[in-house]
């Protein structure tokens, strides 16, 4: 029992340790969205001399954040639900299903991972948006990225299946079900921890997204998301950044990212449903 | 609960005929649900990866395109230094930062994971608030932080003791390195937290339950228990985290735009600048022949980590 | 009277062309006409202007002005060109380029150009307003360069003249010893700003800028010879390393960037930089200096004349190919406004911009604006000839990473001169070769 003790007390002030080294440039961010711009820049102190309320304001309104917000939302929302799909279907495809040519078909997809083009295929990529005719509204990156083959989370949801037990797929088969069907009555409840993981980053990816979304709503102010207004904020050398604007922008864009992540995180509490398969 | 390899028999319950069929109909459904895919790969990966490809012969300026041969991959191979030191930088950012960032994910999941700690959630969003700001406003904080003029982080090394002088964090290469590494882990390891918790979720309780019963400590449990059984799930994820981690940009260009004088350069930021350069004229065919070289550099790499973990897959 | 009668005459034919033509887009035959530019200085006032602009000539003749500033410019506009999203009027600075893919319209194919052109007559520079013998756009602004100093820290350096007024140095030498006397590192206080970070700044605007009075241009291209020659560059990159030496710089060059050395100028933490005129805005209304400051002429190095002082040609808009399909007669009636002298002097008054032309600045109401602007237009040197260098496909670094380079000690002064030189002179060379480059442009 002592020994117990020990080490909860170990694992917990190790935590928190790593806890504060971790928030302490988040809440630092957080203090310096309520500064004028040049506080933010001479790092004078941790507090902000005055909470500058206005930031916020300005950002909100002037700035059109709550119209970006909303197409964030929304472009986000969409993301996701196209990753998980997508996801989940083609990481039990080629983990369960048999068909000829899966190693094939999955070496190939993999090795897409390591090419690495950067921005080198943004103009090929966007010619072909050009002439699909849809480069110039977000549904045009949806629809992108619905085909696209996204090799990491192919490879989470098939290593996850793999160490789920083969019974299972067997049992709804006897009782005539198809491959299809398995799939969405069987597996898809089971992948709860790895749609959660999937989710996230998905998430994560779409909100922050700015170099796409800047490219289709470039002459489409109406559709524009909060990583590109915020970024459009930088300003040049003339005039300074409004980091203030920015920084305030981020925090109001940090809320929905963490509402998400909390909805998604109980997944991982909940664990996996043993006893599907009793001995 | 048996883990037993006996699977069940179903050919026997079938006409032959009709096994075939549903092999058939199994076959068809797989290529239905996964032919979106198989259309993206040919209209958004396979037409750009030859357009890049086919680019690196050429001497493209966005309006007149010559075709040079193997002129590019020449002057990458025998004139451009500052690309191969980007490589080499790259590598070290990338498999540097694994050796920290992995044991410390693992360890932060099983914590996480295990009943004795108490307030999972609080823990869960605080080690997660790196990825809500997003990587611009993170970087600017970051560069704030490590400022040679009051910095914080020079303030309290200097508190504590550790040193006399402010450092200047941006003026020396390997200073600028380890901050890109610092905030590549401080923005990095969440997320590897998470990939870790859902493979955990999936050691079922009853081994566990199973293994204390046996008489195993925590200790002898992680061991022979736990890590095994993450064995596939570690694999994938250090893999997954050396190829994007190779990929890096966004933080280099933001903290320290590969300075000082270009010794912190990365590779996909010569190739952005090499595109985004408006001052010079642009040479799109030289970028392409740097995206070209570095696939194949990155496909060696992984192949050759591959092939070692497999044998240590056979090893235990 | 002239102007006058130019203008009415030119509603005149407007409104006939008006009752004819269809325009695209718009509701109620309001013509939308969209201007991106790249200068977020002074979006406020543009903004007003554009605002009173549609309500009163916009209205009259069914224009409206959609006016956007975008700080990534440069990635929007060439996107925007591959999209084929140009809009109609933008500030292109690749206008060699752009001609060439015929994105951009030159003034003569619009309505009224040619008249304008003569009307207006401003400074054209061969490589940004003129491409060949084709005039493609004109410029509104110069942007001028001169010392900013902190009076109230020279004054407290005892670095004044006879009556006690902060005396600002004369030479660059001067300038290092000054820079000396001003750091004072229990105060944090230091001498000199240099915000290495934004290297494309303090080469492409401060050096450049500060030394023409001293050499001319830092990189000199001979266009009979076709050479490219970068020797002016060894006296300021040896100053640069001078304050290195004499650590009267402000810490952490490398990863000051421009907007945060001017906020610390602002807190009074940094005795002098090397200015341009945009800084005033900068200065006055978002970081609001707390000190008593002040503008010096350039310095000139011991023993060389002064010459003429440095200026740029800027605020150029360029009318673009997605103008033809709508009524170019308001495309260009917007084109007009841009330039009008009414706009030029607000941009003037306001503080944001010096014009490219005296005459904004003599019929300015100076007493809008603060001191120090004055001071800038004032230095502005009409007979500075201004001259654009070509667009070269270089390999290797460019020369204002030099400066970084040079900054670390990774390479000495006279090898980063000798190897710029040598690699610009021979991409230079090659773009003469394939004919992308016509040397005969520059030569008249």
């Amino acid at each position: 029992m002592k020994k117990l003790k020990l080490g909860s007390i170990i694992s917990h002030v190790f935590l928190i340790l790593l806890l504060i080294v971790v928030v302490c440039p988040f809440a630092y961010a957080l203090m310096s969205s309520f500064k004028e711009t040049r506080e933010i820049l001479t790092a004078t102190s941790f507090f902000p001399k005055k909470l500058r309320f206005e930031n916020y304001k300005e950002a909100w309104v002037t700035a059109n954040f709550s119209k970006y917000t909303i197409n964030s939302v929304w472009y986000s929302v969409v993301s996701v639900l196209s990753a998980l799909y997508t996801s989940a279907v083609g990481g039990y495809v080629f983990q369960r299903g048999q068909f000829r040519g899966k190693k094939f078909i999955f070496a190939v997809f993999t090795s897409l991972m390591f090419i690495t083009l950067g921005t080198a295929s943004m103009y090929p990529q966007l010619e072909i948006l050009q002439v699909l005719k849809i480069n110039n509204s977000l549904w045009g990156l949806i629809i992108m990225h619905f085909f696209a083959v996204n090799v990491t989370n192919l490879h989470l949801v098939k290593s996850y299946l793999a160490a789920l037990p083969t019974e299972l797929d067997e049992a709804a088969e006897i009782d005539g079900c198809s491959f299809i069907g398995t799939f969405f009555k069987i597996i898809l409840p089971l992948l709860k921890p790895v749609m959660a993981t999937v989710g996230i980053f998905a998430f994560g990816t779409a909100w922050n997204d700015y170099l796409w979304p800047m490219i289709v709503t470039l002459s489409n102010e109406n559709e524009r998301t909060l990583a590109v207004g915020m970024i459009a904020l930088k300003g040049d050398a003339n005039a300074a950044a409004a980091w203030n604007l920015i920084l305030a922008g981020a925090m109001i864009s940090a809320i929905p990212m963490t509402i998400v992540y909390l909805f998604f995180n109980k997944y991982f509490i909940k664990g996996v449903t043993a006893g599907a398969v009793k001995g | 609960m048996s883990f037993s390899n006996t699977k069940i028999n179903t050919s026997g319950l079938n006409k032959k005929g009709s096994f075939q069929q549903a092999k058939k109909s199994k076959e068809r459904q797989a290529y239905f649900l996964i032919a979106p895919q198989i259309i993206g790969f040919f209209v958004f990966s396979l037409y750009p990866i030859i357009w890049v490809f086919r680019y690196a012969f050429y001497d493209y300026d966005g309006i007149t395109e010559k075709f040079i041969g193997l002129e590019n991959f020449i002057r990458i191979f025998t004139r451009d230094l500052d690309y191969w030191w980007s490589v080499v930088n790259t590598i070290i950012i990338a498999y540097g930062k694994l050796i920290v960032e992995i044991p410390l994910a693992l360890i932060v999941s099983l914590l996480l994971s295990s009943k004795l700690t108490k307030c999972r959630k609080v823990f869960s969003v605080g080690f997660y608030l790196p990825n809500v700001t997003g990587v611009a406003v993170n970087c600017m904080i970051f560069t704030f932080l490590f400022s040679t003029f009051n910095g914080a982080v020079n303030n309290l090394l200097t508190k504590v003791q550790l040193i006399s002088e402010p450092i200047n964090w941006f003026a020396g290469k390997w200073s600028a390195m380890t901050v890109i590494i610092i905030h590549s882990l401080w923005s990095g390891f969440a997320a590897n937290v998470l990939l870790f918790m859902a493979g955990i979720q999936n050691i079922s309780d009853d081994v566990m339950e199973a293994a204390s019963i046996d008489g195993a400590n925590s200790v002898q449990t992680f061991f022979k228990i736990t890590l095994p059984m993450l064995a596939p799930v570690i694999r994938t994820i250090l893999m997954l985290a050396m190829v994007n981690g190779m990929k890096i940009m966004n933080p280099v260009l933001l903290l320290t735009n590969g300075g000082p004088a270009g010794s912190t350069d990365v590779v996909m930021l010569r190739i952005y600048k090499q595109f985004f350069d408006l001052s010079l004229v642009p040479q799109y065919g030289y970028a392409s022949t740097m995206g070209a070289v570095t696939t194949c550099i990155i496909g060696i790499l992984t192949i050759i980590y591959l092939k070692i973990s497999k044998k240590a897959d056979s090893v235990y | 009277m002239k102007r006058f009668l130019s203008i009415v005459l030119a509603m005149v034919m407007l409104l006939g062309i008006l009752c004819g033509c269809g325009s695209k887009g718009g509701d109620n035959g309001v013509t939308k006409v969209r201007v991106w530019t790249s200068d977020a200085g002074g979006k406020s006032v543009w903004e007003s202007l554009v605002k009173e602009f549609n309500e009163t000539t916009g209205k009259e003749k069914g224009i409206e002005i959609v006016w956007e500033t975008r700080s990534d410019f440069n990635t929007s506009i060439e996107v925007a060109r591959k999209n084929n999203q140009l809009p109609e009027i933008a500030s292109v600075s690749d206008v060699a380029g752009y001609a060439k893919t015929g994105d951009i319209i030159p003034l003569k194919d619009m309505p009224g150009g040619l008249e304008f052109l003569e009307e207006y007559n401003p400074p054209l520079t061969q490589g940004r307003n003129i491409i060949g013998d084709v005039v493609y756009n004109v410029p509104s602004s110069s942007n001028v360069p001169a010392l900013v100093y902190n009076k109230d820290l020279f004054k407290a350096a005892g670095l004044v003249d006879e009556n006690g007024e902060a005396k600002a140095p004369e030479t660059w030498e001067e300038v290092r010893e000054y820079a000396k006397k001003l750091t004072d590192t229990k105060k944090q206080v230091y001498g000199i700003g240099l915000p290495l970070k934004d290297y494309g700044v303090v080469g492409g605007y401060m050096l450049r800028s500060h030394f023409a009075a001293t050499f001319g241009y830092i990189d000199k291209y001979d266009f009979e010879n076709i050479e490219v020659n970068f020797d002016n560059f060894k006296y300021p990159f040896e100053l640069l390393l001078g304050f290195k030496e004499d650590k009267s710089h402000f810490p952490g060059a490398e990863s000051l960037d421009n907007d945060t050395m001017r906020a610390y100028f602002a807190e009074g933490k940094i005795g002098m930089f090397l200015g341009l005129s945009w800084d005033v805005g900068v200065l006055t209304t978002q970081f609001l200096a707390n000190c008593d400051w002040g503008v010096a002429p350039v310095p000139v190095a011991e023993g060389y004349e002064r010459l003429p002082n440095w200026r740029d040609i800027s605020g150029s808009y360029t009318i673009c190919k997605s103008a033809n399909d709508i009524d170019k007669e308001k495309v260009m009636e917007v084109y007009k406004f841009i330039f009008s002298l009414n706009t030029r002097k607000t941009i003037y008054e306001n503080g944001i911009r010096i014009p490219c032309k005296k005459d904004a600045i003599e019929v300015a109401d100076t007493s809008k604006i603060p001191p120090q602007f004055s001071d800038f237009a004032n230095l502005l040197d009409e007979e500075f000839e201004v001259i654009v260098s070509p667009s070269l496909k270089l390999e290797g670094y460019k020369w204002d990473e030099a400066i970084t380079k040079v900054w670390a000690g990774d390479v000495s002064v006279d090898d980063a001169v000798n190897d710029l030189s040598k690699r610009y002179t021979e991409a230079f060379k090659k773009g003469v070769e394939d004919g992308s480059i016509d040397p005969s442009y520059y030569l008249d």
